[in-house]
């Protein structure tokens, strides 16, 4: 497991390994472009390249490596079913974590919501998870504007593990007011995916910026 | 503001005064003279008073204390080159006389704690009233003979000096004056910090020629010189500022002082004054001011001197020496050992992931099978033979990348063309300045390791796989229709004709060959170059330059070899090679 304190001091070996990876890419052979990615420290790209190749535990450990345990432990539990190694991650067992990002707002949102899928899986009742819901949603639609998509999707993805569809709209619909780019056009989606139907909403009301 | 007639004006410029003769800068110092007669009557003051705007006389100012006086002067002096200044003092008052615009006097003077601008006409000090034209001689106003001649050094002892408000700002340089068996605790401290420490002998003479009323200074009169002779030392940093704390507890060092030390234009050092005071006047007027040797200005705990060097500065770290019993052992090698064997080069297996095919090791039967494996294989555009006694080597610009299904697969793993089978490492492993020196791998020769053994290739002798099935060419009979045949041939014909006479033979065959077709070739005899730009990044992959051939393959659309090449000359350049794989 690397550990992100003892990154490539060495610029030029780094650029290296990075531009193999780049031809590699270019060369359509994305695992060994993410085994390059990995050498040459750059965990993050290493980690999109191994989820887009549907590879969830090495993505994991990239990303835990990055510093986004966040995202390690989602992959872990909502795609992996492994709930006890997303618990170790978020624990902090697995990497190193610089001070100002664990403080950000939205970092301990995500916390908490990877907990509550956690929660969900290990089969917690509704009751317990639904607080966590009601905090994303008020983030959400509150006026400093948040943009990390995972906020949204990972609590709808929540709701929808509950089966409580109305969480799902109160979501959405939070996501609209907060003045978030085509959530409406994702609640629609969501919607004939799920039910086959089509959304209806009412004419919002003089509301400022691209809304569609 | 006052009014002035139309003469003058507020907002003109400020006349300078001609710079006077250097016969006349040379004033004697430190004797005190009686009040002078009037001003053009002495001749060393007559040409100035030519050379100025005609019919000014020159402007007294009234200040009640030193302090003022002496910023007045500071603030004159830099507004305007005049060298006459004279100084006077009476009971209470201090007096500065000196050539100067009257609004400029009046401006400066205002500023410096309100003194009264007055002309001096002949011996006459008469208030000015702030406007009108200069006063006319004539006896009236305050007799400056009355008053006592000061000199410059009596304003500056009267003017004193404070304390600075306020935390002082960083020194970079500073000059400590102590006795001198307090120098080995300061330049203990001062080495640890880092400072740059010189230090040398110096005598203290009196500054003042009489001590002033009411002022308590150190008895001057002694002549015992192990009194006045201290030592200074200059700290100095170059990047950072001294630490603060070094100098407050140097102050606290007893019969001593800490100065900051200010230097003329010319570089040399004019005048130590004390670390937390300042003069009224700003430092840099005041060493101006000093025109030979060095003052030093301090508090009444320590007085003013001036200084004279004994000797020149020696370095302060000369004065640490190791102690006696500190001794440097030689360590001379004992020679050789006879008894030691250097571990021999193996092959072992081992896990090496990412490495791919750079190279095939081929004996003489598998030779004759890689025309049957390569016709038809993108490879055989670039792969590139090299043939040995009895074995052979298969290359390719980048590598062959492929898993052919004979021969030995070989690994690049440098640095330069240095092989070893694929899935295998070098026990004990070797860093890459031992394989460059071991092996001498480079542009012209290419080695493999096999375990107990390795092979070397000439390089220069490398051709093109396809040589190995492609060489000798069909015949090749040139098609030309007949009208065409026709018509070169009279066209060859023509000048032949000239030359010859009538009825020349003509070789008159079923085939006409012009002569001026090329000939198509019986034997390829030199095997032709690959395409430029591979042949240059073969070259510089051999030479060791692998960045430069992979962003040759890069730019010609070969992202694998790129990645490849990348991937080679990351692993070689990376000084730890076994922490992430």
């Amino acid at each position: 497991m690397p550990n992100t304190a003892d990154l490539l001091s060495d610029p030029i070996t780094s650029g290296l390994w990075e531009q193999a990876g780049l031809c590699y890419e270019e060369a359509r052979l994305p695992l060994e472009a993410a085994r390059c990615y990995r050498m040459g420290g750059a965990y993050r790209r290493a980690g999109d390249l191994y989820w887009s190749a549907r590879l969830t535990r090495p993505a994991a450990e990239m990303y835990a490596a990055a510093g986004d345990v966040e995202m390690a432990a989602w992959l872990l539990v909502h795609h992996d079913g492994d709930v006890a190694g997303a618990r170790a991650y978020l624990d902090g067992h697995h990497s190193v974590r610089s001070g100002p990002e664990s403080d950000s707002l939205v970092t301990a949102l995500l916390r908490q919501l990877v907990d509550a899928r956690c929660a969900v899986a290990e089969g917690a009742p509704a009751e317990s998870v639904l607080p966590v819901l009601d905090t994303a949603r008020l983030a959400l639609a509150g006026p400093p504007p948040i943009d990390d998509p995972r906020l949204e999707t990972w609590s709808v993805t929540v709701a929808e593990q509950l089966s409580r569809f109305d969480h799902v709209a109160l979501i959405y619909a939070a996501a609209i007011r907060g003045g978030h780019k085509r959530a409406a056009q994702r609640w629609s989606q969501w919607v004939s995916r799920r039910f086959g139907a089509a959304l209806v909403l009412p004419e919002l009301p003089a509301v400022t910026g691209a809304q569609t | 503001m006052t009014l002035h007639g139309p003469a003058r004006s507020a907002g003109g410029p400020i006349e300078r005064l001609p710079p006077d003769d250097p016969s006349l800068s040379a004033q004697p110092a430190g004797s005190i003279q009686g009040s002078t007669p009037r001003p053009d009557a002495t001749p060393r003051s007559a040409p100035r008073k030519s050379q100025a705007p005609p019919a000014r006389p020159p402007v007294a100012v009234r200040f009640s204390t030193a302090a003022a006086a002496l910023r007045y002067l500071g603030a004159l002096t830099a507004a305007s080159a005049d060298t006459d200044v004279r100084f006077f003092r009476n009971a209470t008052e201090w007096w500065v006389q000196a050539s100067a615009e009257p609004d400029l006097a009046h401006s400066i003077a205002r500023s410096c704690s309100g003194g009264q601008v007055h002309w001096a006409v002949d011996h006459w000090f008469r208030r000015d009233r702030g406007f009108g034209p200069p006063p006319a001689h004539g006896p009236s106003g305050v007799d400056s003979r009355t008053f006592a001649r000061m000199e410059l050094l009596d304003l500056v002892r009267a003017g004193g000096l404070s304390p600075t408000s306020g935390r002082p700002g960083p020194l970079s340089e500073a000059m400590v004056l102590l006795p001198g068996f307090a120098l080995d605790a300061l330049v203990r401290r001062g080495l640890n910090l880092g400072l740059d420490i010189h230090y040398r002998t110096v005598r203290l003479h009196s500054l003042f020629p009489t001590a002033a009323p009411g002022t308590k200074t150190p008895s001057q009169t002694v002549a015992d010189p192990d009194l006045t002779t201290l030592v200074e030392v200059a700290l100095s940093s170059e990047r950072r500022p001294i630490p603060p704390a070094l100098l407050t507890a140097a102050t606290r060092i007893p019969l001593s002082v800490v100065c900051r030390p200010v230097r003329d234009p010319l570089g040399d050092t004019r005048l130590l004054i004390q670390y937390r005071m300042t003069a009224p006047l700003p430092d840099h007027q005041l060493a101006v001011l000093n025109r030979a040797g060095t003052w030093v200005l301090a508090d009444a705990a320590f007085g003013c001197w001036r200084l004279e060097p004994v000797n020149g500065y020696q370095p302060a770290a000369a004065l640490v020496v190791p102690t006696a019993s500190f001794a440097i052992l030689d360590q001379q090698p004992l020679g050789e050992y006879a008894d030691t064997t250097p571990p021999v080069l193996r092959l072992v297996p081992a896990r090496r992931p990412g490495q791919r095919v750079d190279a095939v090791l081929l004996d003489s039967t598998e030779l004759r099978t890689v025309p049957l494996l390569l016709a038809g294989h993108p490879l055989a555009e670039i792969a590139i033979i090299v043939e040995g006694a009895d074995h052979h080597l298969l290359l390719a610009p980048g590598g062959i990348l492929e898993d052919l299904a004979i021969g030995l697969s070989l690994t690049c793993i440098g640095p330069g063309p240095l092989y070893i089978p694929l899935g295998r490492g070098l026990s004990p492993h070797l860093p890459p300045a031992a394989r460059r020196n071991l092996f001498q791998a480079d542009s012209d020769h290419a080695i493999v390791i096999l375990d107990g053994h390795a092979l070397r290739f000439f390089l220069n002798g490398r051709r093109p796989a396809w040589y190995l099935w492609a060489t000798v060419p069909p015949q090749v009979s040139t098609q030309l229709p007949a009208g065409t045949a026709t018509a070169l041939r009279a066209l060859e014909q023509q000048p032949a004709e000239v030359a010859q006479r009538p009825g020349g033979e003509q070789g008159s065959s079923a085939v006409p060959q012009p002569s001026h077709l090329p000939e198509a070739p019986e034997q390829i005899e030199q095997p032709e170059q690959l395409d430029t730009w591979r042949a240059e990044a073969l070259n510089a992959e051999l030479t060791g330059d692998l960045r430069r051939a992979a962003q040759l393959h890069r730019r010609h659309n070969e992202p694998l070899r790129a990645a490849r090449l990348f991937e080679r000359a990351a692993r070689e350049s990376d000084p730890d090679p076994w922490a992430r794989s």
